[in-house]
C-alpha cells in the first residue's frame, strides 16, 4: 500500500466517523438544525453559570473535598465535632460564615484552624508554619461576625465546633483559590505525581501522602542553572543549606516522623524508596537563595508489598506501628 | 504559698473535671498543653505567655488573670489515622458522585440546543 493511498484511507476514516457523528445528532435531534458553535453560546455559558453551589449537610465528624455551602444543625448536644477540608494541592481553602447560631456564653464553640490537627500532631508542622499555634486558631465566639472568612495556608484547614442546643449550628461556605506554589500539601489520593517548587524563598515544605506508599523521585534540581552549568549549593545536608528529605511517621507532624532519606545533591532518574508507615512525607528545605524543585511519583503500597520486605525499604520502624 | 498551692489544686481539679465526660463516644477533643519550647522559624516572632488560651473560652476564662498559671491549651481531635483515611475516601467518592451529577447537567444542557 502506498503511502498517498494509505494517506487517503485516513482521509475517508476521519470523514466517515464525522459523519456517523452528525447523523447520530441528526437522528436524536430530528429537524434540529446543527450548529458546532452553540457550545459556546452565551446562553450555555449563562446557563452553565447560575448553577447552584453544592450543598449538604454537615455532620459531627466530617470531610469536605468540595467547594460549597454546608449547614450543621444540632439534632442533640454535639460537645465534640470537627470537619477536615482538603482542597486540590495547588488550592488555598477559604472558610466563610454564613449564618452562625451557637451559644457562646453557654460553652459552644466555633474554631478554625489553619491546617490539620489530629492527637496533637499539626499538619503543617510548627516548625513549617509562619504562624505560632494559638495564632492558627481563629474562635468565633472571639472575632465574631468581623472576621467573616478565614483563609488557609495550604491546602488543608479544619473547623471544631460544639453545640449543646438542639436546632443551634451555622452554616459556612467553602471557596478555593488557586496557589501558584504549593508549599505544605496533603494529598487526596493515595496515588499520583507532583512536583514541588520553592522559588527562593526561605521556607520549608512536606507533601504528605497519609498511606503507605512507594515513592519514586524522578528529578531534583537544588540550586538554579547557569547556561548549563548547574550551580550546586554550598551546602546540602546535614540540617543546612538546600535539601530534600523523606519522612515516615504515624502521626500527621513531620517534625515527629522518623527520617528515612536525606537527599543533599541533584540529579536526574529514578529513585525509589517504599514507606509503610501511615503517613509518608517529601520535605523540601530550602535556604531562599535558589530555585528548588523536585518530582516524585507516589503510589499506594499493596498489601502484599506491606508483609514482604525487599528493596529500598526500611520495614522494621514502621511496620510496627500497622 | 497556701494560696499559690490552693490555686494549683483548684486548676488541677478544674481540669479533671472538664477533660472527664463520661460515655462520650469517640471523636473526643484533646485539651493538651502548649510547650513553650516548641520550635517555631526564626522569622516568627515568639508568642508571648500571657497569650489567650483557646478551647472552651467560659471553662478558662479565669486563666488569663492567674499570674502562676503558664499552661496554654490547644483543642486537637483524637482520632486514629485509619479514621481520617476513611473520611478522605468518603469525600473522594462523594466528589466523584457530584462531577458525575454536573457532568450529567451540562449534557443535558448540551442536548437541548
Amino acid at each position: 500500500m502506498s503511502p498517498n493511498f494509505k494517506l487517503q484511507c485516513h482521509f475517508i476514516l476521519i470523514l466517515l466517523t464525522a459523519l456517523r457523528g452528525e447523523s447520530r445528532y441528526l437522528e436524536v435531534q430530528e429537524a434540529a438544525v446543527y450548529d458546532p458553535l452553540l457550545l459556546f453560546s452565551a446562553n450555555l455559558k449563562r446557563d452553565l453559570a447560575e448553577e447552584q453551589p453544592y450543598r449538604r449537610a454537615l455532620r459531627c465528624l466530617d470531610m469536605l473535598s468540595l467547594p460549597g455551602q454546608f449547614t450543621f444543625t444540632a439534632d442533640r448536644p454535639q460537645l465534640h465535632c470537627a470537619a477536615f477540608f482538603i482542597g486540590e494541592p495547588e488550592e488555598f481553602i477559604t472558610i466563610h460564615y454564613d449564618l452562625v447560631s451557637i451559644d457562646c456564653q453557654g460553652g459552644d464553640f466555633l474554631k478554625v484552624f489553619d491546617g490539620w490537627i489530629l492527637k496533637g500532631e499539626k499538619f503543617p508542622s510548627s516548625q513549617d508554619h509562619p504562624l505560632p499555634t494559638m495564632k492558627r486558631y481563629t474562635d468565633f465566639c472571639e472575632s465574631g461576625l468581623t472576621r467573616r472568612s478565614i483563609r488557609s495556608s495550604q491546602n488543608v484547614a479544619m473547623v471544631f465546633f460544639r453545640v449543646h442546643e438542639p436546632g443551634n449550628g451555622f452554616t459556612i461556605t467553602i471557596k478555593t483559590d488557586p496557589n501558584l506554589f504549593p508549599c505544605n500539601v496533603i494529598s487526596q489520593t493515595p496515588s499520583g505525581r507532583f512536583t514541588l517548587v520553592v522559588p527562593y524563598q526561605h521556607q520549608n515544605c512536606s507533601f504528605s501522602i497519609i498511606y503507605p506508599v512507594a515513592i519514586k523521585i524522578s528529578d531534583l534540581t537544588l540550586g538554579h542553572l547557569h547556561g548549563l552549568q548547574l550551580k550546586k549549593p554550598a551546602a546540602g545536608c546535614g540540617g543546612t543549606g538546600d535539601f530534600v528529605e523523606l519522612l515516615g511517621g504515624t502521626g500527621l507532624d513531620p517534625s515527629k516522623m522518623m527520617p528515612l532519606a536525606d537527599l543533599c545533591y541533584p540529579f536526574l532518574g529514578p529513585a525509589q524508596m517504599k514507606i509503610s508507615c501511615d503517613n509518608a512525607v517529601v520535605r523540601m528545605v530550602s535556604s531562599g537563595k535558589h530555585i528548588n524543585r523536585v518530582t516524585f511519583e507516589y503510589r499506594q503500597l499493596e498489601p502484599f508489598e506491606l508483609e514482604t520486605s525487599t528493596g529500598n525499604s526500611i520495614p522494621e520502624y514502621c511496620l510496627s506501628s500497622l | 504559698m497556701m494560696t499559690r498551692w490552693a490555686l494549683v489544686v483548684f486548676v488541677v481539679l478544674m481540669l479533671d473535671r472538664i477533660l472527664f465526660v463520661p460515655g462520650t463516644p469517640i471523636p473526643t477533643f484533646q485539651l493538651l498543653p502548649q510547650n513553650s519550647l516548641e520550635t517555631t522559624p526564626s522569622s516568627v516572632t515568639s508568642e508571648s505567655s500571657s497569650g489567650t488560651t483557646t478551647g472552651p473560652s467560659a471553662s478558662w476564662s479565669n486563666s488569663k488573670a492567674s499570674p502562676y498559671l503558664d499552661t496554654r491549651v490547644i483543642l486537637s481531635l483524637d482520632v486514629p489515622i485509619g479514621l481520617l483515611r476513611i473520611l478522605l475516601e468518603q469525600a473522594r467518592y462523594k466528589a466523584a458522585r457530584n462531577q458525575a451529577a454536573t457532568n450529567a447537567q451540562i449534557l443535558a444542557h448540551v442536548g437541548r440546543r
